[in-house]
């Protein structure tokens, strides 16, 4: 190992990435370091950039238009590693159904949403995509808007309403939830 | 020119943000199999062999770019399209898709590819 000033150059073979584990102790699945030590653990920054303008124009030809950018980080996380690893690791989607269960989630319908859930959303019923709801807006007790924060994949963090993703995305599918009510006496 | 209209469609911002926001390698091998331009491809691939050269020598040119990493989809595409298509040059092409390195995608499906049987495409 080579130390340069602060800076500690790691040999290619060393995985400096960390296990992740559910509630139940059960360690997430990451990909397997010989698929990911071909690259860095970062991406170009000035290309995530470019490719979420691409994308934001895109959507805004649909008449599709997010709230805000949030982030546009070089680091390789995607939308289930962004809830469920606190941006630390790219943890493929497949996983998530697992995640739910052993993170002790529960599903509920769209009426219950509110902020802190999640949502799921599945193309041709294969899940696809995960987000954060960050707000619901109810008018006399119906839900009328829900806002989500969701990493899209190696692009942007992004606010957007819950319909507003690309067509890849596919619809809206489930939503989760995990807490205890808080009931004042 | 034969699939110059091709390269350029995959190779285009528009094409390659359909796929870098996915977050699943199965993902990324449905989409692909159910976008339309992936399909025509592979449909010209397998009715003309000489072509199946020509996109291992497109992802050659690409993977010589400075700016690689920007075109990790449409290389992935390209390779996607040639293991239906021809085996042989698809494992060229993930060696020297790994060789090259810096990618995301395009280094999960050569490894895939190098990893499948000898009858199992991406």
């Amino acid at each position: 190992m080579e130390t340069v000033g602060f800076v500690t150059l790691l040999p290619f073979d060393v995985d400096p990435r960390k296990p992740v584990y559910a509630r139940s102790g059960w360690e997430i699945p990451q990909l397997q370091w010989s698929e990911v030590s071909y690259h860095s653990v970062y991406q170009t920054e000035a290309f995530v950039r470019q490719r979420t303008d691409s994308l934001l124009a895109e959507l805004a030809r649909k008449q599709k238009r997010i709230k805000r950018v949030r982030s546009v980080s070089p680091y390789f996380y995607n939308c289930v590693g962004m809830i469920f690893a606190n941006r630390r690791a790219w943890i493929e989607i497949e996983e998530l159904d697992d995640i739910f269960r052993q993170d002790g989630y529960t599903e509920i319908t769209f009426q219950r949403l509110e902020t802190g859930d999640i949502v799921t959303y599945a193309y041709e019923r294969a899940l696809t995509h995960v987000g954060l709801v960050t707000d619901v807006e109810r008018s006399e007790g119906e839900v009328t808007g829900v806002t989500v924060l969701s990493k899209w994949g190696k692009d942007a963090e992004i606010l957007h309403p819950m319909g507003v993703v690309p067509a890849r995305f596919g619809i809206v599918s489930e939503f989760w939830s995990e807490k205890t009510p808080h009931v004042a006496r | 020119m034969l699939l110059a209209r091709d390269f350029e469609t995959i190779e285009s911002m528009e094409f390659i943000v359909q796929f870098s926001v996915l977050s699943g390698f199965n993902s990324l091998r449905r989409a692909f199999a159910s976008d339309e331009t992936i399909e025509v491809l592979c449909s010209t691939l397998n009715e003309q062999p000489d072509a199946c050269k020509l996109v291992a020598k497109r992802i050659g040119q690409v993977l010589t770019k400075s700016d690689v990493e920007l075109y990790d989809e449409s290389i992935a595409a390209y390779l996607f399209c040639l293991s239906h298509a021809d085996r042989a040059l698809a494992l060229k092409a993930s060696e020297a898709i790994l060789e090259a390195g810096g990618l995301w995608w395009s280094v999960q499906l050569a490894l895939h590819v190098m990893n499948a049987t000898e009858t199992e495409p991406a």
